[in-house]
């Protein structure tokens, strides 16, 4: 690609360069991830100290309350963190941060296919993030329906004022709009800009992931984008799609039609944000085990029926809305399916792990705390796909714990994962070892404190979404459970203070990194930093798989670049 | 760059970014549609009111419509023809028709909606209602942008920007121009035929 000339703002604003574009998706979902994080310690405020007036922060958030939560601002802020941290914080993290970084640089491409449309994606996600943070000032506040947004509640016969949930769907439609350009994107780049000798089965198990994630994306996202356009015409223009009883106008609507629709979209969607940090996890247990991936073609495969799986399964969130046994039977039998490819690539995490010579660097620590906080989310998820468990425990905060575990733990300390990994190549520094340690070791012991023990409290019956769950007689003596949970959840917002100092420190002034610090076997570490528009001076020619990783055939060295030939 | 990268995938290996592209796009754009006429199907069945046809809407009209745009789609395929052969009028004639027709199908559309406003035919007035103003008008965006993408085409093609070796966006347009007819022979069935 020839130089050309750059203005600061085609440089650093409207940039057409992937990196540029991942960078700035990193930013915007690490905002993002502070806002909800935010958001979860105000809520867990609220459940230990019940309308107690919030230290530090409540004066400022709620001057007009004395700095108390009042119920209609406690359930907006539990609306906007599960919206925010699953739409606005993990998904640019995953599919926009890393996908746009790793992708054409470990398929050895020049750029995306579609360089100006990844733009356009970058920005049409960020005005969605404006639209979202602005529903906040809108009258009436933000949405309160809970981030399922679930109809009657979440339409105007459902009694919560203001614009906050029309403007919850229109955000939510462009961030949909943003995310299908992407896919559009990864798809087309990894089917047709893979590197000479780049076959399927020699791509990293990353750029697996993220490619099965962006066909689920394109598959499923205009789907509840259809669902959230009919909302929003129910909160915009009157039409009632969603609403049926007593407080209906016209006949036929039917909120379950929303349900469906929702979760049509909403199970996938759990694989969206979960297939990328599998195949990154999977690479990354590699290289910090010095041994290639146990059993790549079975994870890979592995990962492809659980795409199509996925598809199949949304019936097991909606059992306690009333469904017909033989469906719910059928649903039932799909969702337990899935344990199988599940477990397999569980095992062959293990399998490369084991005897492998360890390297005990922050990426690798949290890329094994992935593995197991997501045995714990798939082992309760068991509990949650049998219909006769799932019935006494899907409205309690065992719910609760089961999807945090999944989502929160696992893709979260995924993402960490990425982020100290990719750090040196995306910045050209290296992030503080020691604290970088010491930031995982505070986030894995108080998350599983959390997450564990919201397990216990909702088993023992402590319903979930409670305003003020010290009210009720049955869950008083829960009650120092939950300060305790609430006390863990607090150091682990502040060991997030630890992540942001030494990501700021370093991206300032951190030592210059070497050219391949992890002693990595795949294309992105063979190019140094800063990384030029275009990427590789010459086109590289893949000759070995992602993992050669303690070949014995390699002299000198442990490991071999994809582009070296070793016989 | 398309051709720095050469690839040894035999399956793709012809097949130009856009013209990928815009493959996924409509598989995804038609998924939408299919999620909106499935939904309507749905709340009919769950004992929604549903007029039969022609009582609600001006059917004749709108098969005339359709009509038109079966037409247009027929233009369309005349004009990619022509700049594949490098006949430059017949492509910018053709290319007219073919935006004449959009705009017409638009503007009926249009005369329509204007038509049953007057009526007090509202998105609001029954599920019937909200279903065809929901789906007629996902599609009348589609041939918005169409026509939006045929205009600047156009422009292009009156600068002689595309001829017989250079004529991918005119190829993408026919795609998802044929893309939109499809969708409204679909919605055209659901919502005024069934």
């Amino acid at each position: 690609m020839p130089e050309h000339r750059q203005s600061f703002i085609t440089k650093y604003i409207f940039s057409t360069d992937h990196k540029r574009i991942a960078q700035q998706y990193l930013f915007f979902g690490i905002f993002f991830l502070l806002w909800g994080g935010l958001q979860a310690m105000l809520l867990r405020w609220q459940i230990a100290y019940p309308e107690t007036e919030v230290p530090i922060v409540g004066k400022l958030l709620f001057p007009e309350n004395n700095g108390i939560l009042t119920p209609d601002t406690y359930n907006q802020v539990l609306t906007m963190h599960g919206t925010v941290m699953i739409f606005w914080a993990v998904t640019p993290l995953l599919t926009g941060a890393f996908a746009n970084f790793v992708v054409p640089l470990q398929i050895g491409a020049a750029d995306m296919a579609f360089p100006v449309l990844n733009m356009i994606s970058f920005w049409t996600f960020f005005f969605s993030g404006v639209v979202l943070l602005l529903s906040h000032y809108g009258p009436g506040g933000s949405a309160a329906a809970g981030w399922t947004s679930y109809p009657p509640l979440s339409t105007p016969v459902g009694g919560i004022p203001g614009w906050g949930q029309a403007l919850w769907c229109l955000s939510l439609v462009l961030m949909g709009t943003a995310v299908i350009m992407g896919a559009i994107n990864y798809i087309t780049t990894v089917i047709r800009l893979r590197a000479p000798g780049m076959t399927y089965m020699r791509m990293p198990l990353t750029v697996w992931g993220i490619w099965l994630s962006s066909i689920l994306n394109a598959i499923f996202v205009p789907i509840i984008a259809a669902g959230l356009i009919f909302l929003l015409l129910d909160n915009v223009l009157g039409t009632q799609f969603f609403v049926a009883g007593g407080k209906a106008t016209v006949k036929g609507g039917d909120p379950l039609l929303y349900q469906h629709v929702f979760w049509l979209f909403g199970h996938p969607e759990v694989y969206i944000l979960i297939l990328p940090v599998w195949g990154l996890v999977s690479d990354l247990l590699s290289t910090f085990s010095r041994k290639p991936a146990f059993g790549y073609r079975v994870t890979v495969l592995c990962m492809g029926v659980i795409t199509v799986l996925s598809a199949l399964v949304w019936g097991h969130h909606m059992y306690v809305a009333g469904m017909s046994p033989l469906l719910g039977k059928s649903f039932m039998f799909l969702t337990l399916l899935i344990s199988l490819p599940t477990s397999i690539f569980f095992l062959n995490w293990l399998g490369t792990m084991w005897k492998g010579s360890l390297r005990f660097d922050a990426p690798m620590l949290f890329a094994m705390s992935v593995v197991f906080v997501f045995g714990l989310g798939g082992l309760t998820g068991l509990y949650m796909g049998v219909i006769t468990s799932d019935m006494y425990l899907h409205d309690s905060m065992f719910l609760v714990g089961h999807f945090h575990y999944t989502l929160a733990a696992s893709v979260l300390m995924g993402s960490f994962a990425g982020m100290y990994y990719w750090f040196p190549k995306m910045f050209g520094r290296q992030m503080d070892p020691f604290w970088g340690k010491a930031h995982f070791w505070i986030t894995f012991l108080a998350l599983n404190y959390v997450f564990f023990n919201m397990l216990g409290v909702g088993y023992a019956g402590q319903h979930r979404r409670l305003f003020d769950p010290g009210a009720y007689d049955f869950i008083k003596p829960l009650m120092p459970m939950n300060r305790q949970i609430s006390t863990a959840a607090f150091i682990l917002g502040a060991a997030q203070g630890i992540f942001i100092l030494n990501f700021v420190i370093a991206l300032l002034r951190g030592p210059k990194a070497a050219r391949n610090p992890w002693e990595s076997a795949t294309l992105e570490w063979t190019v140094d930093y800063p990384i030029p528009h275009g990427n590789f001076a010459a086109q590289p020619v893949v000759k070995c798989g992602p993992h050669e990783y303690s070949n014995p055939k390699i002299k000198g060295k442990d490991w071999a670049s994809q582009t070296e030939d070793i016989g | 760059m398309e051709q720095a990268l050469a690839m040894e995938d035999k399956a793709f290996k012809n097949i130009a970014f856009g013209k990928l592209g815009i493959w996924v796009f409509l598989i995804i754009d038609g998924l939408s549609f299919i999620a909106i006429l499935i939904a309507a199907s749905y709340l009919r069945a769950n004992g929604a009111p549903w007029p039969h046809p022609g009582q609600a809407l001006n059917v004749p009209l709108t098969a005339f419509n359709t009509f038109a745009l079966l037409l247009s789609s027929y233009t369309m395929m005349n004009a990619l023809e022509a700049v594949r052969a490098g006949d430059q009028k017949k492509f910018i004639r053709d290319l007219s028709w073919t935006l004449f027709l959009g705009v017409l199908f638009l503007s009926i559309q249009a005369f329509e909606y204007r038509h049953f406003i007057a009526e007090h035919f509202l998105p609001s007035s029954s599920i019937y209602a909200g279903c065809f103003f929901g789906a007629t008008g996902f599609h009348g965006l589609h041939v918005f942008s169409g026509i939006i993408f045929i205009l600047y085409v156009l422009i292009g093609g009156l600068k002689g920007r595309f001829n017989a070796a250079n004529h991918l966006r005119v190829e993408i347009l026919t795609l998802f121009w044929h893309f939109v007819d499809l969708m409204w022979m679909l919605v055209f069935t659901v919502v005024y035929l069934l």
